[in-house]
């Protein structure tokens, strides 16, 4: 034999290389803002993107927030355009109320199994009037609102919810959990558009590259039983703190206490709430002291000069672009910053809440009488990382949160080829961060999508 | 060591520093981001001045000699509230208790309490001795008066073995 | 059942009246109290002074406990109860410091064995015999009266290893105080130190801290103080007088160990209870629920 016949002879007992033809679409997990950024990027290159949200609406995490740190932009100004574009751009189908079932194949070519949850409502044909809302009997906690005022069975998400669709709670409705044969909500509807026949729908459909922005969860300071969370109800977290200041929210943006309904005079805001703390998390949460500083700047503002306004601290993380003035900003403003962690919040005869801290940079115990407590309660991994992580096949740090290739050169890749993180999800982090790290997600799924094939 | 207290014009003892990491279950002590947080819920803190936090960056310096001769490190009371609430797991209270025995080691100022009740157990396996208490009625009563079984103490080996391990052997 | 039990040193010496008060009312409950060979002390002051001394004093407890066979060990004083189990939880996690306390036991031909399980009066009131049984042995109801529970620092801290109860808000007392017919109010200074700890170096600054306590509930109204410690009890009940001299305010309220209250529910005579040897007014609540027989 000679070399040619060789070489041939030995080229036909390799086995081939497979090539994968690169579908020129990305599956975006999650639809708060990093979702949003990453599906508008990829949509506005020529993409093809189904973003998939586990709630009725986009929009996430910001949506609930009142104003941005450091800008203290409002925060639904900026956010809503990009929800509409969202909604209405030709190439992103959007898929609410949607869960991953199912994920096969490999980077360029992913199969990808969802359900379409029923919402016993039509989408096309609800206008998100809320007569429906108004004349539904059975009240439940408002997630939206963190649970500080109460929803009905069926109602939209949020006033910001996109799309403008009402849901039905099928455990809390009296008809679809049988306990009664109710139709009042389909007699309100002038549009015919509830449907409680609707069923779930399964949906395949087939993507070069999949962005995890599954977004985080907020810590639950009923574990910290010291601080009076769930025990005093004028001890809230900075998230309901959030809803509170927020014009649409569940005080029309008054500050009021939850256990008398009047304005407080004096505020306390407590940091490190389950994070840095070894019982609980050892992560910093990266955004709680520009919280407590933006929320105390907007405190000062709605109450004016006579308000006292506390923040117990350990340290201020004011790091990033604007983050120092801010401090500035809320020190100029007659914040009141004390350098020490209270032991315990505790009930005082007078109705207030006594806090003890013990101020490092004096070396003396200050006792404050509160009237509201603001909790810094970290950001925590989503519990159902695990359950994503065997979907995706992606794996965890041992802070919990999703696990990147590489946390200096590859903070948006996760080890898995075509699998990309942005957001919290990937570890805590604000609005900033996160929208940078959803742009340059999508540009990694279009490095890989702009290649005809793929090697496997 | 490079580093001088110009307060009390003390400089840092590295072998005390040792002795009292040497004692402590693990090194939590290195971890203390000093949030104060032992000291506002202290017990001691208000009526006997003991700042807890204080304490363990004093430690973590090495400025021990002043800590092991004044009182301060008696006043603790044992509440556990520092174990128990401190993000660090650094427990004062585990980290107090080595100091003082550091102390009882060097032969510093000690209560005589603690001293009477370890001589108390090294005789009859108790840290105090059998009382007489007197009734509502202003009878004086014991344990045999009361019906209550004899106490049955130690042996002697108990005692001596005891007196082995005080001695570190 | 049988039960293993360890008085401490306090118990034996001074506080009379809660092992009067236990050794009556367990035995309603079909308890067998089986007590160690040996009486010493568990340690916990020592640890001060030597804290490996003050471990091989715990672990010799622990290693008569394992010898009378028995797997459960009543521990009535929280302070014991606190050093036993933290003397558990270290030779669980340092097996070097577990062989030089071996080396020590062997010497006596003594062995520590981890499986023991530590009680406390409320614990194994609470989980073991159930708040039921115990409703059910209940012939006095104390109706109308307003106790504060006390059930001490050391056992409920630190919630890391397994105590007797939760550390912000204990209920376990407090339950046990209901199931009598009584009401057992919550109050803010709940969970403050009684501050028999101090009485070795401090004992001014202890009683005050007893004092205060005392006053507050005092102040608020309340029918007794419930504790279940010989050292609290020391301080609320035997030192009130104490107390008040330090604090300046005049101290006047009654204190009761929780198995003293849970044998006048059973209709136990006041002398078997040990009551008698009270010095705190307990004669103001007696009266309305027994025959006071000094």
């Amino acid at each position: 034999m000679d070399v040619e016949q060789t070489t041939q002879l030995l080229e036909s007992q390799l086995p081939s290389r497979r090539e994968t033809k690169v579908e020129k679409s990305v599956l975006v997990v999650g639809g708060g803002i990093t979702g949003i950024q990453a599906s508008l990027d990829l949509a506005n290159a020529g993409f093809k993107v189904y973003l998939v949200e586990k709630a009725p609406s986009i929009g996430g995490r910001m949506a609930q927030l009142h104003r941005i740190y450091p800008t203290l932009d409002n925060s639904i100004n900026l956010l809503m355009p990009k929800m509409v574009e969202v909604a209405e751009h030709p190439n992103i189908n959007l898929l609410t109320n949607t869960e991953i079932l199912e994920v096969n194949g490999v980077a360029g070519n992913y199969k990808v199994t969802v359900i379409k949850k029923p919402r016993y409502v039509d989408e096309n044909k609800c206008s998100g009037c809320g007569a429906c809302t108004d004349v539904c009997p059975i009240y439940v906690s408002d997630r939206f609102n963190e649970g500080l005022r109460q929803t009905r069975a069926i109602s939209l998400y949020s006033p910001y919810a996109v799309p403008k669709v009402a849901t039905i709670n099928s455990e809390q409705c009296l008809r679809l959990s049988g306990k009664e044969n109710c139709d009042r909500c389909l007699k309100a509807c002038e549009a015919n558009a509830i449907n409680f026949e609707q069923k779930q729908e399964t949906l395949d459909f087939n993507v070069g590259a999949i962005i995890i922005c599954v977004g985080a969860d907020v810590f639950d300071a009923s574990k910290m039983p010291e601080l009076g969370y769930g025990r005093f109800k004028n001890v809230i977290s900075n998230i309901e703190f959030e809803r509170v200041l927020d014009d649409y929210g569940p005080t029309g943006g008054k500050i009021l206490c939850p256990q008398s309904g009047k304005t407080p005079k004096t505020i306390v805001f407590i940091s490190c709430v389950g994070c840095r703390d070894k019982r609980f998390y050892q992560h910093c949460c990266n955004v709680g002291c520009m919280v407590n500083l933006k929320q105390a700047i907007t405190a000062r503002e709605k109450l004016g000069d006579d308000a006292e306004i506390y923040i117990c601290f350990n340290d201020v993380r004011a790091f990033g672009k604007g983050y120092e003035e801010f401090y500035e900003k809320a020190r100029s403003l007659g914040v009141n910053f004390l350098a020490g962690i209270p032991a315990e919040v505790r009930n005082s005869p007078d109705g207030t809440l006594y806090v003890g801290v013990y101020e490092k940079t004096l070396n003396r115990l200050l006792e404050l009488h509160a009237d509201l407590v603001v909790l810094t309660n970290g950001v925590i991994p989503r519990e159902e990382l695990a359950k994503l992580g065997e979907l995706f096949h992606v794996s965890r740090s041992t802070d919990g949160f999703l696990q990147e290739a590489h946390s200096k050169l590859q903070p948006f890749e996760s080890p898995v080829a075509g699998i990309f993180l942005a957001g919290t999800c990937q570890g805590p982090k604000g609005i900033s961060e996160s929208v940078a790290q959803a742009s340059g997600a999508a540009a990694k799924a279009m490095v890989l999508l702009s290649k005809r094939e793929s090697d496997s | 060591m490079s580093l001088t207290d110009l307060t009390l014009m003390t400089k840092p003892n590295e072998e005390l520093y040792r002795k009292v990491l040497g004692k402590l279950a693990k090194t939590e002590l290195l971890e203390c981001f000093q949030c104060s947080k032992c000291t506002g819920g202290c017990t001691a803190f208000k009526l006997l001045e003991l700042v807890p936090h204080e304490i363990m960056k004093l430690v973590k310096l090495g400025f021990i000699e002043n800590l092991i001769d004044s009182g301060i490190i008696w006043t603790c009371v044992s509440c556990l509230q520092c174990t128990e609430r401190c993000p660090q797991r650094v427990s004062p209270y585990h980290v107090i208790t080595s100091l003082r025995n550091v102390a009882v080691e060097r032969q510093a100022k000690v209560p005589e309490a603690y001293l009477k009740a370890v001589s108390q157990i090294l005789e009859t396996g108790l840290m105090q001795p059998i009382e007489k208490v007197t009734t509502k009625k202003m009878e004086t009563v014991d344990r045999e008066k009361l019906n209550l079984p004899k106490i049955k103490y130690p042996s002697e080996e108990f005692k001596a073995i005891f007196l082995k391990a005080l001695e570190g052997i | 059942m049988k039960l293993a039990v360890f008085w401490g040193c306090r118990i034996l010496t001074s506080q009379y009246a809660y092992e009067m008060s236990t050794r009556q009312v367990l035995p309603q409950f079909g308890v067998e109290l089986v007590d160690l060979r040996e009486n010493h002390c568990c340690g916990n002051v020592v640890e001060s002074v030597n804290r490996f001394a003050a471990i091989y004093m715990a672990a010799r407890v622990l290693a008569l406990a394992n010898e009378t066979g028995l797997k459960d060990l009543l521990v009535p004083c929280s302070r014991c109860h606190f050093t036993l189990s933290e003397t558990q939880r270290l030779l669980a996690t340092d097996k070097r410091l577990e062989e030089k306390v071996a080396i020590l036991l062997r010497e006596e031909k003594l062995a520590y064995s981890s499986d023991i399980k530590v009680w406390h009066i409320v614990d194994f009131l609470h989980d073991s015999i159930g708040v039921d049984k115990i409703r059910e042995k209940v012939k006095i109801p104390l109706k109308g009266l307003r106790f504060a529970s006390h059930i001490g620092c050391q056992v409920v801290r630190p919630s890391y290893m397994k105590r007797v109860d939760g550390p912000e808000n204990p209920q376990k007392l407090d339950r046990l105080i209901e199931v009598l017919g009584a009401e057992s109010v919550e109050y803010n200074e709940k969970l403050d130190c009684c501050g028999a700890a101090l009485m070795l170096s401090h004992p001014e600054a202890g009683l005050s801290l007893t004092g205060s306590k005392l006053k507050a509930l005092q102040e608020l109204k309340f029918d007794g103080l419930v504790d279940s410690c010989p050292a609290g009890h020391m301080m609320f009940d035997t030192k009130q007088e104490e107390a008040t001299t330090i604090i300046g305010s005049k101290l006047s309220l009654p204190v009761f160990y929780y198995t003293q209250l849970l044998g006048l529910a059973m209709q136990i005579e006041t002398k078997e209870l040990g009551l008698q040897l009270s010095k705190s007014p307990i004669e103001k609540i007696l009266e309305k629920i027994a025959n006071v027989n000094w």
